[in-house]
């Protein structure tokens, strides 16, 4: 048996996945040293603080690697799609999964991409992205 | 040497590998974990040429994949077990848990300890990504499962592609590992997988997930392996020659989504390589075979990098030259590894490479081993990652 794909949330992640359903990208931001982080922690990782708030980010980002599948994992994905791994612009490092919208000869190490909001029958939004 | 608890090397050949067991390895064992698990066990015991009785340790990996090991001991009719170790996990764990047997052993904490895996690894629960969830709830996962990103071969696919991006490696040099473990494979009866394939059979295999082809990926399969374990002073007095725990290491180092330092072509193997070349005194030249995690081709590749066979990028060219096939200047994965013998999730490398070091591989015996490597994951997809150094007693 095999669940559902939808977002399980947590306590920690709820806001994202909230944020997302209102079409804006959110990571959390560290109140004293200004560190972003997602996914999101318990406490900053440089400075320990646990004064973390959601800020909203730009949506936009480049594209670190990239991977075709054309195996079937789930019955409700369509193949073949394409995973990115995406590093937003604001902070090195700073990496988010999700679908790539354009087209697949376009993707290449450094493509520059823009987040894209995808609401989904199960009532989440995704978050993907486009050239 | 005297002892300095700062100094890892004073466990050097401290322990060794004195027996070796399995169960068959197939697709379908009609079994349970539990018979797999007591299959190995005693034969591994009898390889030892050891009693039931004398064993006073028993140590395991799982990820839930296999019945609890005091149901195993229950199994084995062993009443008094004095030291235990369960550790929760996968493609991290073989050499690492060997360690700990090592370390055990050699203070003193137990005698005999027997190390063992089983697992249904196709007819029960599958890691692969086929046909039921991955078995680890991991609060990365919510961020990738919405996505269709929920299967290991995902993980290594995108590191694959980031190392051909920057380096230049090329489907060719992936394909020449399936094609060499294969050549390997064919000379081991205990591996799934026996007829040679070539380049040409690799190419049409069906694509998994880009660059990853069906023969970039490993096995799934059903088994058990087992090692003896025992201070080097015992392991003399008995019927093979030891083969001593030389050097271990283990290490937890960037991950591939919330803890990544940025690069995915470098793995935490380079953080394992130095503390394991320098506890045992030997480093990438003095190793006869190595044993590599490959449950995708694409690992091999990049632990040849990170273990210092070769230079940063230099793992697709060092394949291509044949280096790394049974017949090479480094023969790597001579029993077919997880892509062709089966996938009992890192202890049947260890296994071979204790045959390869006492020199019983038979019609895959490399010539004059001395030293083997045999690796856990290299890192991805959580960033853990351990090794073990095997030699032959002296």
């Amino acid at each position: 048996m095999i669940s559902a794909l939808s977002p399980v949330p947590t306590e920690l992640s709820l806001p994202f996945w909230s944020a997302a359903k209102e079409h804006r990208l959110t990571v959390q931001t560290c109140t004293q040293c200004r560190k972003l982080h997602f996914p999101p922690v318990p406490s900053c990782t440089r400075c320990t603080s646990e004064a973390l708030h959601w800020q909203d980010v730009s949506g936009q980002g480049r594209v670190i690697t990239w991977t075709v599948t054309h195996q079937s994992y789930h019955p409700d994905l369509a193949t073949p799609y394409a995973v990115v791994l995406i590093e937003l612009v604001e902070q090195p490092n700073l990496l988010m999964y999700g679908n790539y919208r354009g087209a697949l000869e376009t993707l290449t190490v450094g493509t520059p991409v823009r987040a894209v909001y995808e609401d989904r029958p199960d009532d989440w939004t995704l978050i993907q992205w486009m050239p | 040497m005297q002892f300095d608890r700062d100094d890892r090397r004073w466990w050097r050949d401290r322990a060794a590998i004195v027996g070796v067991g399995y169960s068959d390895i197939s697709k379908q064992s009609g079994t349970t974990t539990s018979s797999l698990a007591v299959r190995a066990i005693r034969d591994a015991v009898r390889d030892a040429g050891l009693q039931m009785s004398d064993i006073d340790g028993l140590a395991t990996h799982q990820v839930m994949d296999c019945v609890n090991m005091g149901e195993i001991a229950a199994a084995l009719g062993v009443t008094d077990v004095s030291w235990f170790h369960d550790e929760s996990g996968g493609g991290a764990k073989a050499p690492a848990v060997v360690a700990q047997a090592a370390l055990a052993c050699g203070s003193g904490a137990a005698r005999y300890i027997v190390v063992y895996r089983a697992l249904n690894g196709r007819s029960g629960l599958r890691l692969g990504g086929s046909g039921t969830d991955r078995p680890t709830v991991s609060t990365e996962l919510q961020f990738q499962r919405p996505y269709g990103m929920l299967a290991p071969a995902q993980n290594y696919a995108m590191a694959a592609q980031s190392h051909m991006s920057r380096y230049g490696t090329t489907s060719e040099h992936l394909g020449m590992i399936a094609v060499d473990q294969r050549t390997s494979a064919a000379l081991n009866p205990r591996a799934l997988m026996r007829d040679p394939i070539t380049l040409d059979d690799y190419f049409s295999s069906r694509m998994i997930t880009a660059p990853l082809r069906l023969l970039d990926c490993c096995l799934e399969s059903d088994g058990a392996c087992a090692v003896v374990i025992t201070s080097s002073d015992r392991a003399r007095d008995l019927q093979h020659v030891p083969v001593n725990i030389s050097g271990w290491a283990w290490a937890i180092g960037p991950n591939d989504f919330s803890n990544s330092d940025g690069d995915l072509t470098r793995s935490t193997a380079h953080l394992v390589a130095p503390r394991l070349w320098g506890m045992a005194g030997l480093g990438p030249a003095d190793v006869d075979v190595a044993e590599l995690y490959d449950a995708f081709t694409f690992s091999v590749l990049v632990q040849l990098e990170d273990y210092g066979f070769c230079g940063k990028g230099e793992g697709g060219p060092m394949i291509a030259s044949g280096a790394t096939s049974i017949r090479g200047r480094l023969p790597v994965n001579t029993h077919g590894g997880f892509l062709s013998e089966g996938y009992i999730h890192g202890l049947n490398h260890i296994c071979e490479a204790v045959s390869q070091v006492r020199g019983a591989a038979r019609d895959r015996q490399v010539g004059g081993v001395e030293v083997a490597l045999s690796t856990a994951q290299p890192g991805y997809l959580n960033g853990m990652a351990s090794a073990v150094l095997l030699s032959r007693a002296s």
